[in-house]
């Protein structure tokens, strides 16, 4: 059966088209990703920074691929907003159907991959943060360290 | 500047572009977590419903395999740019341009992406037109969208109360994947004084890029403040993509603002 077109996806997936030139405007939320693995109370902050490349004005190709990670979690952030807003109350089925999540879990992955975890499964959540206000806004479910 | 050396320089600019983004795809896409995490099937949920396409040209267009013969195809095609001056390659460019975008669920790099159509758009015009009096219509186009994008970027700052208290700048900083960058917004917030001159500075120089008509004497200056700004956003948030496409964009203003008599002198 042929799904139906989203018109509403495909003016996202084409905005680069139609310009927008209010760049660091607002203020908003920041958005961080902390995760914890069994038998470990706290919550670890996952950390995207970079350093800085000599040739960087030419090439920055560690800094544009940390920072299309951190646009996958603000695109998740507005699709739990979006999720909310259409459904009420959202399932964590609806939300593990979205590409966002699909690609976050698989980042959350390569970062942890780059610390020595001797578990095979870790949890995260997403918190939204402005000044000294923080709002977790999803805990994800037990998840397998294995690549999917 | 006469109208054959814009065309040349803005076709320069706009293959060098592409080149330097081609060349980072590439090497971002060789590393095996760019495919664990922007895998197609992570995307074709979206994609099947998002895009009026049949399934199967989907399937081709945004495979994992397909991305890599886009960015090589894009290499090639930002080589021949400028000496064919085709505008058959800058359509070929724009679309695969385009397909780059969707695979990021609409940008990879923001604002820098719609530059590259703002300047692809008018590419489009210049090197469609044989005769001057039509292809420079193509320069006026790249040259009233990068004027608006200074204007309306100064304009929606002044709109927010962060901004005009000085706030705003200490906060984006904290959002740098720079950790001196990081620092430096801790640092800021505790010399309000500080920011808030910094703050008007970024919002008046934007705005002001609106006195190049009434005084064109002024272009240089405000350009060479320009690049200093393109490039001072590159060291504190990495965005070497933003000053390149802007720099693409900076031959048309010159031309425009005397061959459409948008000056007042």
């Amino acid at each position: 059966m042929l799904k139906p077109f989203n018109s509403k996806l495909f003016l996202v997936l084409i905005r680069a088209l139609f310009p927008r030139w209010n760049f660091f405007d607002f203020v908003g939320f920041n958005f961080q990703i902390s995760f914890k693995i069994p038998d470990q109370n706290h919550w670890e902050v996952l950390s995207f920074e970079v350093d800085r490349k000599s040739l960087g004005l030419a090439l920055n190709p560690e800094c544009n691929l940390n920072l299309a990670k951190v646009n996958v979690i603000e695109h998740f952030a507005q699709d739990i907003q979006q999720l909310t807003m259409e459904l009420n109350q959202i399932s964590l089925q609806d939300l593990q159907r979205k590409a966002s999540y699909l690609m976050l879990v698989e980042i959350i992955k390569v970062e942890l991959s780059k610390f020595e975890i001797n578990q095979s499964v870790f949890q995260f959540k997403l918190t939204a943060i402005k000044d000294s206000e923080e709002l977790d806004l999803f805990f994800s479910d037990w998840i397998s360290l294995v690549k999917s | 500047m006469s109208l054959p050396m814009t065309e040349l320089i803005t076709l320069g600019f706009i293959s060098l572009f592409f080149l330097l983004s081609s060349f980072e795809l590439l090497k971002v896409a060789s590393q095996p977590q760019f495919f664990q995490i922007w895998n197609y099937q992570h995307l074709r949920n979206d994609l099947s419903v998002g895009l009026p396409l049949p399934h199967k040209l989907t399937n081709l267009l945004f495979s994992n395999q397909s991305f890599k013969w886009i960015l090589f195809l894009q290499l090639i095609l930002s080589v021949l740019l400028m000496p064919l001056s085709s505008p058959w390659i800058v359509i070929a460019m724009f679309l695969l341009h385009l397909l780059v975008c969707i695979r990021f669920r609409g940008t990879f790099n923001g604002g820098s992406d719609m530059m590259a159509f703002v300047l692809l758009t008018g590419a489009l015009i210049f090197t469609s037109f044989e005769s001057p009096e039509s292809s420079r219509f193509g320069f006026l186009y790249i040259a009233i969208h990068t004027i608006y994008s200074y204007f309306k970027a100064g304009f929606s700052k002044i709109a927010q109360k962060d901004w005009r208290s000085g706030r705003a700048l200490a906060f984006f900083f904290k959002r740098s994947l720079y950790p001196d960058i990081q620092k430096l917004s801790v640092w800021l917030s505790n010399h309000k004084a500080l920011s808030l001159v910094a703050c008007w500075i970024v919002i008046a120089f934007e705005i002001m890029i609106l006195i190049l008509p009434l005084f064109p004497n002024l272009i240089s200056i405000y350009f060479l403040i320009a690049l200093g700004f393109h490039f001072s956003v590159f060291v504190m948030f990495g965005l070497n993509r933003f000053f390149w496409i802007w720099l693409a964009a900076w031959p048309s203003i010159f031309y425009s603002l005397t061959a459409f008599g948008l000056t007042t002198k």
